[in-house]
C-alpha cells in the first residue's frame, strides 16, 4: 500500500438474498483505493450498485465478501470495526440525494448541525460547540438566521447546505456524497458544486462524489470509476478516461452527455451499448499507468 | 407552416392564503405545426403551470386572470371541463416526468392503451388493440404482442416512459407538452427517447413543447427555446440564435453554470441568490437583483421584448440603445461544433 492511500477496497462483494432462488449481486468483487485529498467519481446507471458501494464504505451494509481499508485498519471487519467506532464515525461523512429525507424535521437547523458532535463528543463544552456550529453553517454560506430554521423552511438548495455543513463539523478525512446535487436547479447545483470545490481547496478533504451526471463528475473528479451492473468496467484519471475511453460501455456513456451546443448535439453519433449483453465475467487488468479495464 | 398553438399575453395567478401568487405573467408565443419549442427555467418560474393551462389541468386555487389560448383556431380560454375532455388526447397530450405516476400499476399497459383509444373514438375492440399494438411497435417496444399483457412493473424506467407516450398519442394529438420527460432516466436511456420524440415529430409531424432544465437535452431536441424567468418568458429565438449568441443576461448565468461549459480549471459560475416569490413580484425586472449587469432602470421598469432577429427576442434593458455595450461571456461557437 503506498502512503497516500486513504481508502481502499478490496474484492468487495455485497449480495443480497431475497429468497431461497434469488440473490441480487449488488456490488461484485470490485475493488480500487482512493488517496488522500483526491476527488474520486463513481459513474454509472440506476442499479449499478454505485450507491451499495457507499452504503458498504460506511458500514451500513454487512459485507458479503471482501475487505475495506480506511487509513490502513481494516473496517470491514467486526471486532476492529467496533473497536474503532468513533474513530471511523468521526472521520467518514456521507452526504445524501434527498436532503429533506436527511434531515430530521423536526429539529433545528442549529441542533442538526450540533447532534453529531455531541454524540461523538467531540467540543469539550457549549461555548466550543457554539464556535463550530457558527463556523460550519458560515463556511456552506449560511447566515446566523437561519439557525432556528426547520429543514421545512428551507430550500432544496438550503438544505442540502445544511447537510454539507452537519458533515464538515466533524472535519472528516473523507466525505462521500452520493448524487448531492441531483434533485437541485441548474444554477443552485453550480453553487453547491463551487461549495464543494472551495470547502475541498480549504481543508483538502478527500471525496468520493457518486453521481449519474458524466459532465459534473468530469469536472470535479481526479479520477473516475464506471460502474455497470455490480462490476468496476474501467477507472481511470478523468482526462485519460475521456480521451481514451477503452470499454464499449464507458464509450455509450460518454456519447450519450448532453452537450449544449445544438450543431454539435444534432449532429451526434450516439454510441449503442447493449448492457443486457454484459455478463461480468471478466478480469480488471492495467491498459496503461492507471487505466484500468474489465476485459 | 401553420400555427397550432398560440398563447396571447397569457396571465396565470393562484390565490393563496399568502395571497396573490402571480404564476405565469403577459406570457405570449407560438407554436407552428411540427416544431419543437423547448421552455427552460429554474423550478417555480412557471414552465409547468404554462403547459398546465393549455391543457386545463391546473388546481382549483388557479385562475387565467387575462390572455388567450387558442388551440389549432379555436379559443379555449374559456371551454369548460365537458369540451375540454373531448380536447384532451385529441388535440393536446401531456408526458410527465414520472412514468410510474401517469401508470396504473395494476393494469395491463395494452388496457391502458386502448382506455385511451376508446376514451375518444367509438371503435371495437379488436381495431383498439390493433391501434395499440401498433403504437407500441411506433414508440420502439421490442415484441409487442408479448409485452402488451404486461404490467408497468415487468418495465424499465425508459421502456414505462415510452408507454406513457403511447397512451399520449393514442388519438393523434396535434400537440404534445412533454414536462421534463426524461429527467428521472440515465443517460443511455434519455437520449433514446430523445431520439424517439424527434422520430415521432418526423413521422406525425406532431408539435413538441418540452420542459426542462438540461440545456444539453435541449440543445439536442429543440428547433426554439424560451427561457422562462419569474413568470415570463426573457429570451426566445431559434436553437442556434439562444445557444450561440444568447442576449438575456439570465440566459447567461444558465449556461456559465454548467460544468459541461467550464474552462479547465475555472470555477463555475454562478447565479447568486434565488428566484424572487411571486406574491410581491418586485417592480421592473424581477432578474435585477441576482443581475450583475443590472442597470438602475431595471429596477423601475420591466422591460419589453426586444427583437434582434426576426426570430429572435429578449426581454432585458440591456438591448435599449441607451443602455451600455456590455460584451456576451459566453464563448460558445459554431467552430466549436467540430470538437469532439
Amino acid at each position: 500500500m503506498k502512503d497516500n492511500t486513504l481508502l481502499e477496497v478490496r474484492n468487495l462483494k455485497q449480495y443480497f438474498v431475497i429468497n431461497r432462488r434469488l440473490t441480487i449481486k449488488a456490488v461484485n468483487d470490485i475493488s480500487f483505493t482512493v488517496n488522500e485529498g483526491e476527488v474520486f467519481g463513481l459513474v454509472g446507471e440506476t442499479g449499478s450498485g454505485k450507491s451499495t458501494v457507499a452504503r458498504s464504505i460506511i458500514g451500513v451494509n454487512k459485507l458479503t465478501d471482501g475487505e475495506i481499508y480506511f487509513k490502513g485498519k481494516l473496517i470491514s471487519d467486526g471486532v476492529i470495526s467496533r473497536q474503532n467506532k468513533n474513530y471511523i464515525r468521526k472521520n467518514m461523512q456521507i452526504i445524501f440525494q434527498d436532503s429533506a429525507a436527511a434531515l430530521n424535521p423536526h429539529m433545528t437547523v442549529e441542533k442538526i448541525v450540533a447532534e453529531p458532535l455531541e454524540i461523538n463528543k467531540i467540543t469539550k463544552n457549549k461555548v466550543e460547540l457554539e464556535e463550530i456550529i457558527d463556523e460550519s453553517l458560515s463556511q456552506v454560506g449560511l447566515s446566523g438566521y437561519y439557525r432556528q430554521k426547520y429543514p421545512s423552511e428551507l430550500s432544496g438548495g438550503q438544505r442540502q447546505r445544511v447537510a454539507i455543513a452537519r458533515s464538515i463539523a466533524m472535519k472528516p478525512d473523507l466525505i462521500i456524497a452520493d448524487e448531492p446535487i441531483a434533485s437541485l436547479d441548474v444554477s443552485i447545483q453550480a453553487q453547491i458544486v463551487t461549495l464543494f470545490q472551495e470547502l475541498q481547496k480549504k481543508y483538502g478533504f478527500t471525496f468520493i462524489f457518486i453521481a449519474h451526471d458524466l459532465s459534473l463528475i468530469k469536472y470535479l473528479s481526479d479520477r473516475i470509476a464506471v460502474m455497470l451492473k455490480g462490476k468496476i468496467v474501467e477507472l481511470a484519471a478523468t482526462d485519460e478516461l475521456f480521451l481514451n475511453p477503452c470499454h464499449p460501455y464507458t464509450k455509450s456513456l460518454l456519447s450519450s452527455i448532453p452537450v449544449p451546443d445544438p450543431i454539435f448535439e444534432k449532429n451526434k453519433k450516439i454510441i449503442d451499448y447493449d448492457t443486457s449483453s454484459f455478463t461480468g465475467e471478466g478480469s480488471i487488468s492495467e491498459v496503461s499507468p492507471g487505466h484500468f479495464l474489465l476485459t | 407552416m401553420d400555427t397550432v398553438l398560440q398563447l396571447e399575453n397569457l396571465s396565470i395567478s393562484f390565490d393563496t392564503p399568502e395571497g396573490e401568487v402571480q404564476a405565469v405573467r403577459d406570457v405570449s408565443l407560438t407554436l407552428k405545426k411540427g416544431e419543437i419549442l423547448s421552455i427552460v427555467g429554474e423550478s417555480g418560474c412557471g414552465k409547468s403551470v404554462m403547459c398546465q393551462s393549455v391543457m386545463k389541468l391546473l388546481p382549483k386555487n388557479a385562475r387565467i386572470k387575462s390572455g388567450r389560448i387558442i388551440v389549432d383556431g379555436i379559443d379555449i380560454t374559456n371551454f369548460n371541463e365537458g369540451k375540454m375532455r373531448k380536447l384532451r388526447g385529441s388535440e393536446v397530450s401531456m408526458v410527465f416526468q414520472d412514468p410510474m405516476t401517469t401508470l396504473n400499476p395494476t393494469m395491463p399497459i395494452g388496457d391502458q392503451i386502448t382506455e385511451a383509444i376508446h376514451m375518444h373514438k367509438k371503435v371495437s375492440r379488436e381495431v383498439a388493440k390493433k391501434r395499440a399494438l401498433e403504437l407500441l411497435d411506433l414508440i420502439g417496444i421490442e415484441d409487442p404482442i408479448h409485452r402488451y399483457s404486461l404490467q408497468p412493473h415487468f418495465f424499465s424506467g425508459g421502456m414505462r416512459q415510452r408507454c406513457v407516450l403511447a397512451i399520449a398519442l393514442a388519438s393523434n394529438p396535434k400537440i404534445l407538452f412533454a414536462d421534463e420527460p426524461t429527467t428521472s432516466l440515465d443517460v443511455t436511456v434519455q437520449v433514446k427517447i430523445i431520439d424517439l420524440l424527434l422520430e415521432l415529430r418526423d413521422k406525425l409531424g406532431i408539435s413538441i413543447v418540452f420542459v426542462s432544465h438540461d440545456l444539453g437535452v435541449v440543445a439536442r431536441i429543440s428547433d426554439r427555446v424560451a427561457i422562462m424567468y419569474a413568470g415570463k418568458i426573457v429570451e426566445i429565438g431559434k436553437s442556434e440564435e439562444m445557444f450561440y449568441d444568447p442576449r438575456h443576461p439570465y440566459t447567461w448565468g444558465l449556461m456559465q453554470a454548467l460544468p459541461s461549459l467550464a474552462k479547465e480549471g475555472q470555477s463555475l459560475k454562478c447565479i447568486p441568490g434565488m428566484p424572487p416569490l411571486m406574491v410581491n413580484p418586485p417592480p421592473g425586472d424581477a432578474f435585477a437583483i441576482r443581475n450583475e449587469y443590472a442597470l438602475k432602470i431595471d429596477y423601475e421598469e420591466m422591460p419589453p421584448m426586444f427583437q434582434i432577429s426576426p426570430t429572435h427576442f429578449a426581454a432585458t434593458w440591456l438591448l435599449d440603445e441607451r443602455a451600455p455595450k456590455i460584451i456576451s461571456p459566453i464563448s460558445l461557437k459554431r467552430s466549436s461544433a467540430n470538437e469532439g
